[in-house]
């Protein structure tokens, strides 16, 4: 070992001793900082699941939206193929009527 | 009001169950755990603290971060080393940031300084509570002129007294690193305190 390196580690050993004290109560203010914060922070939150609550309420308004619409497409196009019918079925009888 | 850290943990203290309340959104457990964890991070920032930063500003950014992060604790480790891991990472980030570091010299140290400097350097005798204030002091002049990373394991290793384990878990880096790394940090400072002496002898 350098010369050297016997005095930094016999000051590293001094420093380590030095009394290292520390408040156990945390100074004025700073614990209602960090409540306040930790607040604001759930508000977000709160504000974050409003938004995700309306998000999903469009999706699902919309899906029941395009459900509709195909039903209804499919009940105007068997209508639509049912008055053909009807017509067809009429001309037929008209035809066959004397 | 002060104690030393070995006072510090709280023995009849329910971490589970006050983190489960603070998850509901339970201002009092909220309280609890800031007074349960304040004298560790507290003492994690003053040992890791950046020259520029209040030690204040940096604690609230500690929990601010330990706070938002509470729902990812899983609880596999106790709880002390995951909000050491995010004091020491917050330290570490706002040391990185910190550009300049400035060298330490012979006529900046003051008297008591200096006395303690040569007291302690000449012989490996006892010494004085206010010659190792003043050798902490100058150690912490010393590490401020190295990377941060390099600051940071000098510190949990030499001063903090922490096993290669405990660095482990504090910081996440694996054994090799650690003891690469230490190892050249402590050639850097070897460096450094080379420089302050060669001061003193001119």
């Amino acid at each position: 070992m350098k010369p050297t390196d016997k005095t930094l580690q016999r000051l590293l050993n001094a420093a380590a001793k030095a009394p290292s004290e520390i408040p156990t109560a945390p100074p004025l203010g700073l614990e209602t900082r960090v409540l306040a914060q930790w607040r604001a922070a759930g508000a977000d939150d709160d504000s974050v699941s409003v938004f995700a609550f309306f998000r999903h309420a469009v999706v699902g308004a919309s899906l029941v939206l395009a459900l509709c619409a195909a039903w209804s497409f499919n009940q105007t196009g068997g209508s639509v193929t049912g008055e053909e019918a009807t017509r067809l079925d009429y001309n037929i009888r008209m035809s066959l009527n004397p | 009001m002060v104690a030393h850290v070995s006072d510090l943990p709280e023995l009849n203290f329910d971490v589970a169950a006050c983190i489960k309340q603070v998850r509901q959104r339970d201002e009092d457990a909220a309280r609890a755990l800031f007074r349960h964890l304040y004298p560790l991070v507290a003492r994690l920032v003053r040992s890791h603290l950046p020259r520029r930063t209040s030690q204040e500003d940096l604690v609230q950014t500690v929990f601010m971060k330990l706070f938002a992060n509470l729902d990812r604790f899983s609880g596999t480790v106790p709880l002390e080393h995951w909000v050491s891991r995010i004091a020491i990472n917050t330290c570490l980030n706002q040391l990185a940031a910190e550009k300049s570091r400035p060298e330490l010299r012979w006529a900046d140290m003051t008297e008591e300084q200096t006395e303690a400097l040569e007291a302690v350097t000449a012989s490996a005798e006892e010494r004085e509570p206010w010659q190792n204030l003043a050798a902490r002091e100058i150690v912490e002049k010393l590490l401020a002129q190295l990377a941060p990373a390099d600051r940071l394991l000098l510190t949990l290793l030499h001063l903090e007294g922490r096993s290669v384990e405990e660095v482990r878990q504090t910081t996440g880096w694996n054994v090799p690193v650690i003891k690469v790394r230490a190892f050249r940090a402590r050639r850097k400072l070897r460096k450094e305190f080379e420089k302050l002496m060669a001061e003193k002898n001119v």
